[in-house]
């Protein structure tokens, strides 16, 4: 092997190819293509050209489908493509000592060795019996080829050795470590169940809830082990470990990943493991602490919640090149459910900068359970303090765009208003110092540079200046006292919807299309109505075609003695005549946190008021409002928006519904873009927001947008609703439109097909959008 | 697998010449798995599809003595193929929606969607290309040593960095890249010989 050929010979290449390969080794040619890429380059091309490489490529890779097919027929009937023993577990298995036991595949030390669990960067583990113990354990018994390099030896060793002294249920017990050997090896507790890997790539995303149980807990797992000053160093959803039966996460591979990386990387300059879960600091080649453990957890976390690694690229040199220079997609951009609390967990678990993250596992562990808490009871336990106002606290400005969309969510944004969650407002300044730890306050220091630098021009913003109003010191002294900083993105809150009402009046009803208009936000121009603060407005105006009504509802929340108080008015009027309306009431409102309803109750005296005398008044006396003259607007569990039984006058009634979710970002309605075979039409409802509307313009069904393909009559992508609106059930997967009957029946998750999809063309089936629509099949 | 006793005893001995007889042997060995697999994608289940194969050789087989008086020109082979391809573009195009429609199902259901005779043809074009390529795998596979076939299978086919596939074998790079070649040639070789068929 050693001696090789220093000449470019082609042909001596050809006669190479030509030769039985058993036959002709060449040995001296082969060494010489160890160092000389143009003649691997002309051996390649002489040996066939690129179609046929990539035919060949194409045609052998041998998919799922093809082994569930019948034996004898299916493309891996040829012996061909069958899972084989690799060869590193063939390695370690031929160096097994034998065993008595004929059912067992030798022995290792004082194991029985039964069975091989899996085969990683590492090396294998092996599935044994303890005979001592009488007990299953899993040995990881490191790669022959990592166990001829000293360093990797020592390192194994002593990583193994601190891994073991971590005693926690949520790290993997370590029973004992053999480095003597010519294969070093480690015995572990053995895990009934499978990675969290393999879970995601079963189920794709998770429930918040799911993902809150494992955060924790893992988080707990590497409190334990930070206590100990072990660093895991490849947090990963493949050294996750879900137990099962019951639902326990354990952490494995502390450390041992790496000393691999470093064996690797001296020997080769590549990275053996995957690096999409890496620190900035670690992408960078620094040394790595505790804080590095918790990035990589909230990028696992970050993959949990919107179904992909937050850092995507071809190589794994450009996958640390974005670790360390890029933000990743914001999280509700990829999921609107998460809620934006845990966005801003993990986010601030993302941060660049080591110290802007969370100052230890610990602190995250308990502030993940209280979340869970939360979310498991969700009337009963709020949501941890330290949240509705840390999460404020925000290192980069793209969180500022995340509560802007969910600002935009109008009535959702009240909802917080009166949970207390406030998630619109900044806080900075020193008030709270005094209750966050170190690590936020170096970064709200950094936080109130920038804010100094930005809004040098205006003056902070008060409670008062908010409300338009000065307020009782009493009352002050209720209210969050951090100061305010006003989010830009919050004007943005307003948008158009497709909304489809009723109108009965006295005999008749009849159906009506319109465009919902949403204005909103806490800079607003409602002088007119008597309030500077913030509010937001409804409008909408129809027939759609050729509007003729305008039904308008201002919705001001206010701030009275404790609480937020809503007042709204609502006013039908004719187009262009909105000053002098048809009909104009004044209202309380009460929010219903559980039915996300707002009720508005007409306020009697204002009711009487001359000055809302209308054309309406002179032919209709005003009438003592009763209750039935409530109206509610409610925002669904899945974003529609609904306003219910607004009864102006006695004659007139309305309601109706948004046709898509509330609160997307906005784009022109477009009914004419896809015409489906049986006549449904998919409507754009949003960017994030695809409707599927039949000839009456209701909703059948819809996705979102960033999932969705269509292809003739089959739609696919991420279903909101599928029977009833009020009850969606979001499930990423296909929805399959009947093209006789028009029903939507079917459905499948797509987390375990992306992979079919591949073969069938579709490249990356999660990024489909209008404008590339349909798989290539 | 059902085999054709009629199709052998009967109509094939129709074929006169032994060349054609082995271009018949030759279609069937390829097109049987191309229309197998074509047929399960659409959702069939294991039965189904087999029969299915049956039907659509048996058409086949039965065209063959229109073949022998209308084109007596055309070379049997390519006569063989155009047939073929009707065959499955009919049976294919007329399969009706009826295959099962659970959860799991619902691929087949995808991509039983109305193809035109053109997808028909491409995926026909493609499936054979791999049957090809499979059959040529198989017979390469054989012959050599499974290390070499190997540093082949990761790199090409799941496409593997070469360094990390030395690695992973304990072998130079050098060895994965003349291994590598060495398949690639042959396989190619075998692939032009089963092309050259005309089928």
């Amino acid at each position: 092997m050693n001696a090789r050929t220093d000449r470019c010979d082609h042909k001596r290449i050809d006669a190479f190819l030509a030769s039985d390969p058993d036959e002709l080794k060449d040995a001296p040619l082969v060494a010489h293509l160890d160092v000389c890429s143009g003649c691997r380059v002309y051996m390649e091309r002489s040996a066939a050209d690129s179609q046929s490489w990539s035919d060949a490529a194409a045609c052998l890779l041998v998919s799922e489908f093809d082994r569930s097919s019948s034996v004898e027929y299916s493309a891996a009937s040829m012996d061909f493509g069958k899972p084989d023993v690799p060869t590193s577990i063939q390695n370690v298995l031929d160096s097994l000592a034998p065993s008595d036991d004929p059912h067992r595949l030798g022995r290792l030390g004082g194991y029985e060795i039964s069975g091989v669990i899996g085969v990683g960067g590492m090396g294998v583990v092996l599935k044994a019996v303890d005979t001592a113990l009488d007990r299953i354990v899993a040995i990881k018994v490191m790669a022959p080829h990592l166990a001829s390099h000293a360093t990797a030896r020592k390192r194994f060793a002593r990583e193994a050795k601190a891994a073991a002294a971590v005693l926690h249920p949520n790290v993997i017990p370590i029973h004992s470590v053999s480095s003597e050997d010519a294969t070093p090896y480690l015995v572990m507790g053995y895990i009934r169940g499978g990675s969290l890997q393999k879970r995601f790539d079963r189920e794709g995303t998770l429930a918040t809830v799911e993902i809150l149980r494992i955060g924790s807990q893992i988080a707990a797992g590497l409190s334990a082990a930070h206590e100990q000053g072990l660093v895991h160093r490849d947090i990963k959803p493949e050294n996750i470990l879900l137990e099962d039966g019951v639902e326990r996460i354990t952490l494995t591979d502390f450390g041992l990943a790496r000393a691999v990386d470093d064996a690797s990387l001296t020997q080769h300059g590549t990275i053996a493991g995957t690096p999409q879960y890496m620190s900035p600091e670690q992408a960078r080649g620094e040394a790595v602490d505790l804080a590095s453990d918790l990035f990589s957890l909230g990028s696992v976390l970050y993959t949990l919640c919107t179904g992909r690694v937050p850092f995507r690229a071809e190589s794994s040199h450009s996958v640390m090149r974005k670790i360390i220079d890029e933000d990743p997609t914001p999280i509700r951009e990829l999921n609107p459910e998460i809620p934006d609390w845990l966005v801003g967990i993990i986010e601030r678990l993302m941060a660049k900068d080591k110290n802007d993250r969370f100052p230890s596992a610990k602190e995250l562990h308990t502030l993940l359970d209280a979340c869970l808490s939360h979310v498991q009871q969700p009337t009963a336990i709020d949501l941890p303090d330290s949240l509705r106002s840390a999460q404020r606290i925000k290192p980069r400005p793209l969180f500022f765009v995340t509560i802007g969309v969910l600002l935009m969510t109008t009535v959702f944004a009240t909802l917080l208003w009166l949970t207390g969650a406030l998630a619109f407002l900044v806080q900075d300044g020193p008030a709270q110092q005094a209750s966050i730890e170190p690590a936020a306050a170096a970064q709200q220091e950094k936080q109130v540079q920038a804010s100094d630098k930005d809004d040098s021009r205006s003056e902070p913003l008060t409670w008062q200046k908010l409300l338009g109003r000065d307020i009782p010191q009493e009352h002050l002294d209720r209210l969050p006292k951090e100061p305010l900083v006003l989010i830009d993105s919050l004007n943005k809150s307003r948008g158009s919807w497709l909304f489809s009402g009723t109108m009965k009046t006295d005999d008749n009803a009849s159906g009506f299309d319109a465009i919902m208009e949403v204005e909103g936000g806490f800079k607003t121009h409602f002088e007119e109505v008597g309030s500077p603060g913030p509010g937001w407005t409804f409008s909408i105006q129809w027939p759609r075609e050729k509007p003729e009504y305008t039904w308008t509802i201002f919705l001001l929340p206010m701030m009275e003695k404790y609480k937020v108080q809503w007042r709204g008015v609502a006013q039908i009027s004719q187009v262009g005549e909105e000053t002098s309306p048809l009909y104009r009431h004044f209202y309380d409102g009460h929010w219903d946190l559980a039915r996300r309803t707002l009720t508005l109750t007409p306020i009697a005296e204002r009711g009487s008021e001359p000055g809302r005398s209308t054309k309406s008044a002179d032919t209709k006396p005003a009438k003592k409002p009763e209750i039935d003259n409530q109206f509610q607007i409610s925002v669904k569990a899945n974003g529609e928006l609904r306003i219910d039984r607004f009864e102006p006058a006695e004659t007139i009634s309305l309601s109706g519904k948004t046709a898509a979710r509330i609160g997307e970002p906005y784009v022109e309605p477009d009914l004419n873009r896809l015409t489906l075979p049986n006549g449904y039409k998919v409507f754009f409802a949003s960017r994030l927001q695809v409707m599927l509307v039949d000839s009456k313009r209701s909703g059948v069904a819809g996705a979102r947008l960033e999932k969705i393909g269509c292809h003739d009559d089959i739609i696919y992508g991420l279903i909101t609703q599928r029977e009833g609106i009020d009850e969606p059930e979001d499930t990423l997967g296909y929805f399959w439109m009947d093209s006789a009957t028009g029903e939507i029946t079917k459905g499948m998750e797509l987390g375990a097909w992306t992979k079919k999809l591949r073969e069938m063309g579709v490249n990356d089936p999660q990024l489909f959008n209008p404008e590339h629509v349909g798989p290539k099949f | 697998m059902t085999e054709f006793p009629q199709t052998r005893s009967s109509l094939i001995a129709q074929i006169g010449s032994p060349e054609d007889r082995e271009a018949w042997d030759q279609f069937v060995v390829i097109y049987r798995p191309v229309i197998y697999r074509m047929a399960r994608r659409r959702g069939m289940q294991d039965a189904d599809a087999q029969d299915l194969v049956q039907t659509v050789l048996m058409r086949v087989a039965g065209a063959i003595q229109g073949w022998e008086k209308s084109s007596p020109e055309t070379k049997f082979r390519h006569w063989l193929r155009r047939v073929a391809r009707n065959a499955i573009a009919t049976a294919f195009s007329r399969q009706p929606k009826d295959a099962g429609v659970g959860g799991s199902e619902m691929l087949a259901l995808l991509a039983e969607q109305p193809a035109t005779a053109a997808d028909i043809e491409r995926e026909l074009l493609k499936e054979s290309m791999r049957e090809k390529y499979l059959r040529a795998a198989s017979v390469v596979r054989s012959d050599v040593d499974s290390d070499t076939w190997r540093a082949f299978e990761l790199t090409v086919v799941n496409g593997q960095p070469c360094d990390e596939v030395a690695d992973l074998l304990g072998k130079s790079v050098g060895v994965v890249y003349a291994a590598r070649s060495r398949i690639m040639r042959r396989l190619r070789e075998q692939v032009q010989r089963l092309q050259e068929s005309g089928l």
